[in-house]
């Protein structure tokens, strides 16, 4: 259960770093400002797609429901 | 003469309206058809396969990035990702050590499984899936589109 909520809290972390990562820009990256980076490089375009799609095949479609 | 974005387009992406509704149109078709198939399955693969194939395509066509920093990354400017990273890199493998199915230690993957449960969530997180994905194609698609007009200003990364 803690590790759950540990879990939790990575995730709404991030998701409020990048926020605030948007809204005061300078100082700090945000995930978007690393993936456009990435994204200038023909290997980095591979990489970011192929991290992408690890995501969605592992999420969706290799998910198992909890009864 | 290119139609004009509207609001919610060009906080979308930019996209014209019309093609950015049949875009979303398309998406949320497919978000809703793909998060229905049964999970191992050949055809649930397949949806997965065919939008990483689409945007594999698009992203090498691709001229450049939605946002381009220029130069090279700070470090420092990544630390706490590359800390929030660590940290969950070192959770996942705990999970992993202990079977993966731990309820005490449990994975990334057995927390949002949770999520997964119900179609409804499951179309949700997939168009998230999808429009994290399409996001970087819309820029350098629209200046493609809006050719020969001088190129914007490009935004400065952070730097050291």
């Amino acid at each position: 259960m803690i590790v759950t909520v540990v879990w939790l809290v990575l995730l709404s972390g991030g998701f409020a770093w990048e926020l605030y990562c948007h809204l005061r820009p300078g100082r700090w990256a945000s995930l978007a400002t690393v993936s456009s980076w990435l994204w200038q490089r023909r290997a980095g375009r591979v990489f970011l797609v192929a991290v992408w799609a690890f995501v969605g095949w592992h999420f969706f479609s290799r998910y198992t429901a909890p009864r | 003469m290119t139609p004009k974005p509207s609001k919610a387009a060009r906080l979308l992406g930019g996209l014209p309206t019309r093609r950015f509704t049949a875009l979303a149109l398309i998406s949320v078709a497919y978000a809703w058809y793909a998060t229905g198939l049964r999970p191992f399955t050949d055809s649930a693969y397949e949806a997965v396969f065919v939008a990483a194939a689409i945007l594999l395509v698009f992203g090498l066509l691709s001229p450049a990035g939605r946002r381009t920093p220029r130069g090279p990354l700070a470090l420092r400017a990544v630390a706490p990702w590359v800390a929030l990273v660590a940290v969950a890199a070192c959770l996942e493998a705990a999970g992993l050590a202990l079977g993966g199915r731990s309820p005490v230690v449990p994975t990334l993957s057995t927390v949002v499984d949770h999520a997964l449960r119900w179609h409804a969530s499951r179309f949700v997180l997939f168009l998230g899936w999808l429009e994290v994905g399409t996001r970087p194609l819309s820029g350098p698609w629209r200046r493609m589109s809006q050719r020969p007009s001088s190129p914007g200003p490009q935004q400065t990364g952070p730097q050291l």
